[in-house]
């Protein structure tokens, strides 16, 4: 860091530019937060100076956030430029034999963010109150504070290491209240008055009198499996093993909870710091390894590995009970040809889903209404069967157009029965025989849409039809034709 | 029977033998001429056909209501005209036991035949792969059908006509619409078929208000040969 020109970016407020972040050499050359730009460049004139960007350090700190999965899922923001961690029964599973545990964890933590390029100083407490006051005001960057002795850490501490707003710190350090431990000496009573409930509170989070919930950027599973490598894996192969693995691991918790999976995240830590996610679902639970390593087997590939994955973890998101059915096949010679066995299917619209997506899987469902583009609605392939099913209608086409495509009459008078020929998409169509007309009318208790007369139509070229005409005939004026179905 | 025509059979049979798949049952159609026409008695499964014409997704519906268990049917998402549920129910395929696939692109499509057809859980898989069928994509298809043992149908897209380029599909359908004076017909022709005589042609009419499917004697345009026999 030595001989590096101060660094300080700087925000717009009230037509100056002042002070919005700073590094170390800044905070030497005896810059502070909140100064003019003016000012600041008096004080050290060889400042670099840069425009802040909130949005980039937001979307930066989400990274980080993510990254921060390698330690435990319980991960939040805290503020602008921190992370919360809540680090319980994890801590163990870092560092070496010969130093497990906290101190491991949290030295790892930061010389891994340091090795980002990143200023890191981290804390580790009973309570996120106090891990954040050590983090920010601590001497040391990697401190630890053995369970209860938070109060005697704290004393020492400037009152803003609580999370007060400025103005509070301010007129707390006005009256001679410094540290936390002359707070903390205080009556509650007054301080309460004089600056509301805030003050009383951060200081009860602190000590861990009040509880303080993080709540987890991620939504936190129970089934949830880890896997971390002694060195970086680069080869796909080595990752479908790696993925096998923990596969197996969280089926096997699935099971024992009686549970299947719905969606799977599978997250890869990469060395630089890099994540990569990728994602499957399940039309029904499931819990067969074998199957769901093949739902990733397409998803795997096509990523960088750069230097190599040192991590990787596999969450399930979404699960469903999922108890055991006996299979029909048990009794042989009882396999009467199931018409649709949901169960059967699972694996394959799993696949399928998985590449063409689940929306694109549909069962067509009846819907009661008359009106021919009312009448069905699509439903998930695998969506238990429907009670209503379609009254058995003549002369319904194979397959709909959504919606009707406008043809042109020829001639455009009307005579009362469909036109001698028509033009749909640029191509003339005569007509050879037509059946109809059967009429549909609108839903009255809707109010809207015109009555219509459906024919079926063949033309010259053997195409065949659905078309109707919007409205009932009128001798004066030409009717509009439209087309709304294909036979074949 | 001709003892000649019993050596013919004889060795028909020991050629089927030798044949890679003997395993699965054909599927009849429940039309009598047009059974007695295929080898087996009905379409076989295992294998994947070809269905071409105007009229080619209705004969494929009607298909797919003849036979049991669940049917995957792979369409072109961008495709403005989607399968519509109470006309496949007319044709007497229950929409219920029916999963439409939409597919983006050919190659998704081609893959989604494929998976269907490996699935030993469906029966049936029809497919309407934009562009030709060619050489490779139908050897694939065959042994997908052939693994799984369902009855693979391909749609044509050139429904005005124009032949399939070679490929591997067990046989090969053109299906039309031909005048009727009541409810529907189709002039139904065996282009082509493994094993059975081909360029036969049927007149199936179909009774929508009974959902009753009949051949009737083709009158006007038989074809020469089936007239001499």
């Amino acid at each position: 860091m030595a001989g590096a020109a101060p660094l300080v970016t700087t925000r717009a407020a009230g037509g100056r530019l002042l002070v919005a972040a700073l590094d170390g050499v800044a905070e030497q050359a005896g810059l502070a937060l909140g100064m003019t730009l003016a000012d600041a460049r008096a004080v050290a004139p060889e400042s670099c100076v840069m425009p802040a960007d909130p949005t980039a350090d937001a979307a930066l700190l989400d990274r980080l956030i993510s990254w921060c999965g390698r330690y435990t899922p319980w991960v939040a923001a805290a503020g602008l430029d921190g992370i919360f961690l809540d680090a319980s029964g994890c801590a163990h599973l870092f560092g070496t034999p010969a130093s497990r545990g906290e101190p491991a964890m949290c030295g790892d933590l930061v010389r891994r963010l340091k090795g980002f390029g990143f200023a890191a100083s981290a804390a580790m407490a009973d309570t996120p109150g106090a891990a954040w006051a050590m983090a920010h005001y601590g001497a040391d960057n990697c401190a630890i504070i053995a369970p209860g002795k938070t109060a005697a850490a704290l004393a020492g501490l400037p009152v803003a290491a609580l999370r007060l707003d400025a103005a509070t710190a301010g007129t707390l350090a006005r009256v001679g209240v410094a540290r936390i431990a002359q707070l903390c000496a205080m009556p509650r009573a007054p301080l309460t008055a004089r600056f509301g409930a805030g003050v009383g509170r951060r200081l009860d989070q602190a000590s861990g009198a009040l509880h303080e919930a993080i709540s987890p950027r991620m939504p936190v599973t129970p089934f949830r499996a880890h896997l971390a490598f002694a060195e970086p894996i680069a080869l796909a192969d080595d990752i479908e093993r790696g993925l096998d693995r923990l596969l197996k691991d969280l089926c096997r918790r699935l099971d024992r909870a009686g549970r299947g999976a719905r969606r799977l995240a599978l997250t890869l830590y990469r060395v630089d710091g890099e994540i990569i996610e990728r994602q499957v679902g399940a039309a029904r639970p499931a819990r067969d390894p074998a199957h769901l390593a093949r739902l990733f087997a397409g998803r795997l590939g096509g990523f960088d590995p750069g230097f190599g994955v040192e991590a990787m973890t596999l969450a399930a998101q979404g699960t469903e009970m999922l108890t055991p059915v006996a299979g029909t096949a048990l009794i042989p010679g009882d396999a009467a040809p199931a018409q649709f066995c949901a169960e059967d299917l699972a694996p394959l619209i799993d696949r399928l889903g998985n590449r063409i997506g689940f929306e694109k899987l549909v069962r067509l469902g009846a819907h009661p209404s008359h009106l021919p583009e009312r009448a069905v609605r699509a439903r998930p392939a695998l969506a238990e069967a429907m009670d209503f099913v379609w009254p058995p209608t003549p002369r319904r086409p194979l397959r709909l157009l959504a919606p009707p495509e406008r043809i042109e009459a020829i001639p455009p008078g009307d005579t009362g029965g469909p036109p001698a020929r028509f033009r749909w998409r640029r191509a003339d169509h005569r007509i050879h025989t037509a059946e109809g007309p059967e009429r549909i009318a609108p839903e009255w208790w809707l109010r809207a849409g015109k009555t219509r007369d459906y024919w079926r139509v063949e033309d010259t070229q053997g195409g065949c039809f659905w078309i109707y005409r919007h409205g009932v005939a009128h001798r004066d004026r030409p009717s509009q034709w439209y087309l709304h179905g294909l036979f074949g | 029977m001709h003892p000649r025509k019993t050596r013919i059979e004889t060795l028909r049979a020991a050629l089927a033998a030798l044949e890679r798949r003997p395993g699965w049952p054909p599927a009849p159609l429940g039309l009598g001429p047009l059974d007695a026409a295929l080898p087996g008695g009905g379409l076989a499964r295992g294998a994947v056909h070809a269905v071409q014409g105007r009229a080619a997704g209705g004969f494929a519906a009607l298909i797919a209501g003849r036979i049991d268990g669940a049917v995957l049917w792979c369409v072109d998402a961008g495709a403005r005209a989607g399968l519509y549920g109470p006309g496949l129910a007319a044709l007497k395929l229950d929409p219920a036991r029916l999963i439409v696939a939409r597919c983006a692109n050919r190659t998704d499509m081609l893959w989604a035949m494929e998976e269907g057809l490996r699935c030993p859980a469906l029966a049936m898989v029809i497919g309407e792969p934009p562009g030709l069928v060619d050489l490779t994509a139908s050897r694939r298809l065959q042994l997908a059908a052939e693994a799984g043992g369902g009855l693979g149908i391909v749609l044509g897209r050139n429904r005005n006509g124009g032949s399939m380029p070679p490929n591997a599909l067990e046989s090969r359908w053109r299906i039309d619409f031909a005048p009727a004076r009541a409810g529907w017909r189709w002039r139904v022709t065996l282009e082509k078929c493994r094993n059975a005589a081909a360029g036969t042609q049927w007149m199936v009419e179909w009774d929508e208000t009974t959902g009753h499917c009949v051949v009737v004697a083709a009158s006007g345009d038989r074809p020469v040969a089936a007239q001499v026999a």
